[in-house]
């Protein structure tokens, strides 16, 4: 029996080098920011010691395998971070760092490496201009470039991470070159939460066509660098350019989580205050991680609404919720409903002919 | 677009909900075992998605 992996994605800090033009906390105003940057307001290190005790042992009592990544603002930032790192490294826990890159010297690989970090993604989203473009800081490109191959040189695993948006979605080859020449081992594209103030007229939202026009680029970049790098194909969508699978047709007939979006059942997010959201795209507060996973988990209505396959039916979902979902971050962001369907989903504009072909080993 | 006052999350009631999922258990029996030996948890970049489409996703079989 596999087990699945239960992940928390924790704001370790609000703190920040850089300053992105789609940063959630810059989105979630500054009357959150100013809260949530106020020195106590942070988890202490003892908290965070129990949350990823609880971690620890929820999942593990659940048949899951735990997972922890520190994300920020920027982790690095976090100065107890090493000690945090000493402590699921005890538990040998997988953990991972979401960074920016830019403050990953050489020095800071060793400590990480030797601390259980063996993973580990960087943002990168677009071409030097580009991304100095979003990250508003001219210095961001070519840091967090350094960033991936030190990381590379002590054996951390890097998977490039890139969120397309209107202002840099011609540059997704770009980034694939520029991972591998930095000796990133993965790259992975993640969708655009549209503003939820201006919902579907951000001028940053990727419509579905466009999405799926992107998608078949990532596809063709897959193939044309496979040896080179592994671009992922694994934001909830790609179901609908792949084959079926026995799996998946259990899932449907029985009518259970197999996959995809992982609200409501893989994973929570934790600001650094300790609010808990269902995911660190979809800001809803549905309580506070000194309550304990399992309350959290078993008790909150938003993700009971959440793992609730017929109402997402009766809104919209096909018959691959089981496995899809979509996100359900940008449905919450374009509609204000967080089990609306998904407004990039383009399961209309495929064609048969486009899906590719797989081996089934069973 | 979507006007502020609409942004108040809409959570709705347990009574409004066909929700299973309640408690430990219904929670646990909501997933679908992954049983095929394919996903190996060891697989630095598995993501565990379950979906047995490893050929697309991350290359692995390729």
């Amino acid at each position: 029996m596999v087990e699945r992996k239960f992940f928390i994605q924790w704001d370790s800090t609000n703190d920040c080098n850089l300053e992105c033009t789609h940063c959630y906390h810059n989105r979630e105003g500054k009357e959150h920011a100013k809260h949530s940057q106020i020195e106590t307001s942070l988890l202490s290190l003892d908290e965070v010691k129990s949350m990823i005790d609880d971690l620890d042992r929820t999942a593990k009592k659940w048949n899951f395998l735990p997972r922890f990544q520190i994300s920020g603002g920027e982790p690095m930032l976090r100065k107890d971070l090493m000690e945090i790192l000493d402590y699921t490294n005890s538990l040998c826990m997988e953990t991972r760092l979401l960074t920016n890159g830019t403050l990953i010297t050489k020095e800071k690989t060793r400590e990480l490496y030797h601390r259980g970090v063996k993973r580990l993604q960087v943002s990168i989203d677009g071409s030097r201009d580009i991304h100095n473009s979003i990250r508003r800081r001219p210095f961001a490109y070519d840091s967090a470039i350094d960033g991936v191959r030190n990381c590379a040189d002590a054996g951390i695993l890097v998977n490039v991470s890139m969120t397309i948006m209107q202002s840099n979605k011609q540059d997704l080859e770009d980034v694939v070159k520029s991972s591998i020449e930095a000796g990133a081992g993965i790259v992975g594209f993640q969708s655009y939460v549209p503003d939820i103030k201006l919902g579907a007229n951000d001028p940053e939202f990727v419509s579905a066509f466009e999405t799926y026009k992107l998608y078949q680029e990532i596809r063709n970049l897959r193939k044309k660098y496979k040896n080179q790098i592994k671009v992922l194909e694994t934001e909830v969508l790609w179901q609908i350019m792949q084959w079926d699978t026995k799996i998946k047709r259990e899932a449907r007939e029985t009518e259970r989580f197999l996959s995809g979006c992982g609200s409501g059942f893989s994973g929570l997010a934790v600001l650094s205050d300790g609010t808990v959201y269902p995911c660190r795209r979809l800001p809803i507060p549905i309580g506070n991680i000194s309550e304990g996973i399992a309350k959290i988990m078993l008790g909150s209505k938003v993700l009971q609404d959440l793992r609730d396959f017929d109402r997402l039916k009766e809104n919209g979902c096909c018959n691959d919720v089981y496995y899809c979902r979509g996100c359900r971050a940008i449905a919450y962001a374009v509609t204000g409903d967080y089990i609306a369907k998904d407004p990039m989903c383009f399961k209309e504009f495929t064609k048969l002919e486009e899906k590719e072909p797989r081996v089934i080993r069973r | 677009m979507v006007l502020l006052e609409q942004l108040v999350p809409q959570v709705r009631s347990s009574s409004d909900s066909k929700s299973r999922v309640h408690d430990e258990t219904s929670l646990l029996s909501s997933y679908m075992p992954l049983n095929d030996s394919k996903y190996d948890s060891s697989c630095e970049t598995c993501n565990n998605c379950g979906s047995g489409n490893c050929a697309s996703c991350c290359g692995s079989s390729d």
